[in-house]
């Protein structure tokens, strides 16, 4: 079709048509939205207000991890690389803050800056050696940084304080459970600014298009290095903050839970929290922050796994096991070392968009849009995923 | 002649990542440029009068190359990084614990190995199979849950707190270099080492099966058309992986005293992989040879009086930088093929 | 004077020479075509031209700055514009998000600004989709603007390619393949479609082309590739009657002194042994 042709035949076919498409919903789409958007709101604001301060104190880590989530996301979900070491930079983050705090006296706030900053720098020397190994080799630095960080820089007793864990108190004017809490949110909703902001312009387009296409990206003019970088700087300073924030919430920070097992749940609730989707990162960064409080809800019976445990014993009795232990309750730190790979594994053969995928209906519904089950986003999150 | 064009599904266009390597005499100048570096080194840390430190480290550094060898094998069969290698390990170790009281030790021994090979095809079947063909970082995320899995289990049906199990060999202590008493345990360790990434080694090369994992691992369609079932050599491959994942668990850590969930993974997986890399993920005696050098400079950073400085342990950041340095300046290695 | 110079480019792979002294010119306004069987590597060469490969020898001249060592972002950001055989568009992103992506460069803001929204890149944004609305009402794709690219049929993917490798704002234009997959009449309005960019945008093309009628109407000069190397050079009538050429091809576009080629199969082994490069 020669130019001047198309111009012609667009401009007789063009506006109506294309106005007709957009939908509008009736009273009682409205309202119904309307409801739900009201639910939601409620949960998140209102609901903790009644709840004893040690809940509410769970419900900020939710949120907190809900921002560990979405800072992986930037690295796994929009650039593809992986980051195994990522309770480094929370951890980090955490005892920065902490440190600034209590050994330099400065307040919460200088605490929380600074934090960001050394998440960013961290990501901006660890990468700026290290992103030029693709996936795979670099999956295996962060690791090994993960491990550097608990083995090396958390027992560095100025910065964790000896044995006792490292104070950090909360801000004046958010010093309840339930005033940090909200001081939390807004931060959450700080970063979701910033993070849709970011996929909106240049940056987050040039990010996305690397991830699937490099060869392509370096033809727009991306700067696929550079590009990575900033991702990884960026993924650095939201891990940062939110460690900032973790620490300040349990006043207190110690070594020992920024371990592997971390760095693994972090990157587990990320993937079921589903690659590329804001919702679903926060939802799935939550849900595991709050899998040990919901596990203690379940009745013993429930926890029982249905019936292994007695079948175990039955079997260890039968063969007397000699000195062996029957087997632990599923307690509470456990639950999501042993449900969180489950999810994983679930998340990455069946449904590997995650939680982010199986809302979208869902989203689109509440933002306006006709309520539709086929996803007509993105096709399969696995093929062009994460490159290696 | 090929044109460098291949298509894909994903359409990631149609330009290989690196072009392949230069040729055979290029490849032949690459070797021997990686052996003289590994001569290099060792001369450097005997000239530096650590004489101690290289046969201590030799010997710890014979289990890290034993798990290095596992990941090698897995890596060159199927392109994954498996993290749940240690894990199969600590299962391994686990059965072997639990056996003992029953049975006679040898036979322990095998029904521990039997164990790890079971999970071995256990995860093949349910997590390495349907993702066969995604992004191979997807599946290092897999075998990562796999292992967090399994420490989870461990910690929940074994509790935490350390179990003791006894060594194959007594504590005779035969051998003694340079003032050391090296024991009967540690010379079989060594020995079952070398024998494998010997006998390994030569089975990629030389036998049919061999080959044939090698070549599913590149061209899995070719390798169906004619005639071998990719499905059953996945199977095998990771099978004896566990094995020797088990293998080395059994070997290594009794003598260590006692151990817990997750001890695999926790204190041997990352030397081992740093041993992979260095030595070159695609060489099986570079396993043999990176695990070996990884074990020296362990024992270095932890008797060097000038690493008393660094907080914790040395040796763990000592990795970290021999890791990044590897992959910065040599990332095939010193015996891998480049790119 | 050319606007892209490529002089004696040679690259090898492992234990083949995919390019061996290779050299092409675009002049300005041109529209070049490279021919050849496959294999011949022609997509080698393109790929040393954008900067995906460095070469083992020879230099790439673009606009008369040597940019053999600068990578392939900035060889774009001087002009160079590229599409390729798997189609080279984000099929995770809808076809304006495409065009609007491929304007990286001239989105006048910094990154950091974006992630904020300020510093005017709100409005940065919206020239942005303007301009990729246009570009795409004027290669007839307005309908598709919100379209996820990945279930799009092949045809329609090469259109909206070159619909995005225009919003880059090329002044040399490398198209690998653009007809494949195109049925002849497509391929006929392609032709229209080039002629008539070359115009409006003062574009200088280099096509891989294998549809010969399209090569012979469409482009200025015509360079042959068999094995790595250049085997004819010339007017598009010129190279494609050369017996080499025709040789290297055989089967394709016959005509009838191929035909009678075909039908002595002695003269035939004859013209191989004594014609084709090696």
């Amino acid at each position: 079709m020669t130019l001047t042709h198309a111009t012609e035949a667009t401009a007789t076919t063009d506006a109506p048509s294309r106005r007709a498409q957009a939908f509008r919903p009736g009273v009682g789409g409205w309202i119904g939205r309307a409801v739900l958007w009201a639910a939601v709101a409620w949960l998140v604001l209102v609901f903790p207000l009644g709840r004893p301060g040690f809940e509410v104190q769970i419900y900020a880590t939710a949120v907190c991890y809900g921002m560990v989530a979405l800072s992986l996301n930037v690295l796994l979900g929009y650039v593809g690389q992986i980051s195994l070491g990522h309770q480094a930079f929370v951890g980090i983050g955490a005892f920065t803050s902490a440190y600034m705090m209590t050994v330099q006296g400065q307040s919460f706030w200088v605490g929380v800056v600074v934090a960001a900053l050394v998440g960013g720098g961290q990501a901006l020397i660890l990468g700026g050696t290290s992103l030029r190994i693709t996936g795979l080799y670099f999956a295996l630095v962060t690791l090994s940084y993960g491990l550097v960080a608990e083995q090396n820089v958390f027992q560095i007793q100025e910065l964790t304080g000896g044995g006792q864990g490292q104070p950090a108190p909360k801000p004046d004017l958010f010093d309840t459970d339930w005033r940090y809490y909200y001081l939390c949110l807004g931060f959450l909703a700080l970063v979701l600014y910033v993070d849709r902001r970011l996929m909106k312009s240049k940056g987050g387009r040039a990010l996305l298009a690397l991830r699937e296409n490099p060869r392509v990206a370096a033809t727009f003019g991306v700067n696929v290095r550079i590009a990575t970088l900033f991702a990884f700087v960026v993924s650095g300073a939201i891990a940062g903050l939110a460690g900032a924030l973790i620490a300040s919430n349990d006043t207190f920070v110690s070594p020992e839970v920024w371990n592997f097992q971390l760095a693994l749940v972090f990157v587990i609730m990320t993937v079921v929290g589903g690659l590329r989707s804001r919702a679903g990162a926060v939802i799935g960064g939550a849900f595991f922050a709050l899998l040990p409080f919901l596990i203690t809800k379940i009745p013993l019976l429930l926890r029982d796994v249905w019936g292994v445990r007695s079948v175990f014993n039955v079997i260890a009795e039968a063969w007397n096991w000699g000195s062996r232990k029957l087997p632990n309750e599923l307690t509470p730190e456990l639950a999501p070392l042993v449900l969180g790979p489950l999810l994983l594994l679930l998340t990455l053969t069946k449904t590997p968009g995650g939680i982010g995928q199986q809302i979208r209906p869902i989203q689109r519904w509440m933002f306006g849009k006709k309520f539709d089950l086929h996803d007509h986003g993105p096709k399969e999150v696995q093929i062009t995923d994460v490159r290696a | 002649m090929t044109e460098t064009t291949t298509t894909d599904e994903g359409g990631v266009p149609d330009i290989p990542a690196r072009p392949p390597s230069r040729g055979f005499l290029e490849e032949r100048r690459d070797l021997a440029l990686g052996l003289g570096l590994a001569l290099a080194i060792v001369v450097v840390i005997v000239a530096t009068g650590e004489k101690q430190a290289l046969v201590i480290g030799t010997i710890s550094g014979a289990a890290y190359g034993l798990v290095a060898i596992g990941l090698v094998l897995i890596y060159k069969s199927s392109g994954v990084f498996n993290f749940a290698q240690g894990e199969f390990g600590t299962v391994a170790l686990f059965a072997l614990y639990l056996l003992h009281f029953h049975v006679p030790y040898g036979i322990a021994v095998i029904g521990a190995l039997v164990v790890a090979l079971l999970m071995g095809l256990l995860v093949e079947r349910l997590i390495i199979r349907p993702l066969f063909t995604a992004p191979r970082v997807i599946l290092l995320v897999a075998t990562a849950g796999v292992a967090l899995l399994t420490i989870g289990i461990e910690l929940w049906f074994g509790g935490t707190l350390g179990k003791n199990v006894n060594r194959a060999l007594p504590e005779l202590n035969r051998m003694t270099i340079f003032g050391l008493q090296i024991s009967d345990q540690r010379l079989l360790l060594i020995g079952t080492l070398a024998v494998l990434a010997l006998l390994l080694g030569l089975f990629f090369s030389r036998t049919n099966l061999g080959l044939a994992i090698i070549g599913a691992s590149q061209e899995p369609t070719a390798t169906e058309l004619v005639g071998i079932s990719v499905r059953r050599l996945s199977s095998f491959t990771w099978a004896m992986s566990a094995v020797l994942g088990g293998l080395a668990a059994i070997l290594a850590v009794p003598e260590t005293g006692s151990f817990t969930p997750g001890v695999m993974t926790s204190s041997y997986l990352i030397p081992a992989f740093t041993a992979a890399v260095l030595g070159g993920m695609t060489s099986l005696p570079g396993a043999f040879l990176g695990g070996v050098l990884i074990g020296v400079i362990q024992s270095i950073a932890t008797s060097g009086a000038v690493f008393d400085d660094i907080p914790g342990t040395p040796s763990t950041l000592l990795v970290f930088i021999v890791l990044v340095l590897v992959l910065v300046i040599r990332p095939q290695g010193l015996l891998g093929k480049k790119a | 004077m050319s606007v892209l110079d490529a002089q004696g480019l040679s690259i090898r792979f492992g234990g083949v020479q995919a390019n061996r002294d290779v050299s092409m010119k675009i002049g300005e306004w041109e529209i070049v075509g490279v021919i050849g069987p496959n294999g011949a590597g022609k997509t080698t060469l393109f790929n040393l031209i954008t900067g995906f490969y460095a070469p083992d020898s020879g230099r790439v001249r673009l606009k008369g700055v040597d940019v053999t060592d600068l990578p392939v972002h900035e060889r774009a950001a001087m002009g160079l514009g590229r599409t390729f055989q798997n189609v080279g568009l984000v099929k995770g992103a809808t076809v304006r998000e495409n065009l609007v992506t491929a304007q990286h460069l001239q989105a006048d803001y910094a990154t950091v600004s974006g992630m904020f929204g300020i510093g005017g890149s709100r409005a940065v944004e919206r020239e942005l989709r303007a301009k990729a609305d246009a570009l795409l009402d004027v290669l007839g794709l307005g309908d598709l603007r919100d379209t996820q690219v990945a279930g799009l049929p092949y045809g329609t993917l090469k259109r909206v390619e070159i619909a995005t490798v225009l919003a880059t704002d090329p002044e040399v234009l490398l198209l690998d393949e653009p007809s494949s997959g195109m049925g002849p009449e497509e391929a006929h309005q392609l032709g229209d479609t080039l002629l008539d960019l070359r115009r409006t945008f003062g574009l200088s093309i280099a096509m891989i082309e294998h549809h010969v009628p399209l090569v012979v109407r469409v482009c200025d000069y015509v360079y042959c590739l068999d094995f790595g190397e250049l085997l004819v050079e010339g007017l598009p009538d010129d190279v494609r009657r050369h017996p080499q050429v025709v040789a290297a091809y055989l089967g394709e576009d016959p005509e009838p002194e191929v035909v009678a080629m075909e039908a002595a199969p002695e003269s035939l082994v004859e013209n191989e042994s004594s014609g084709s490069g090696s």
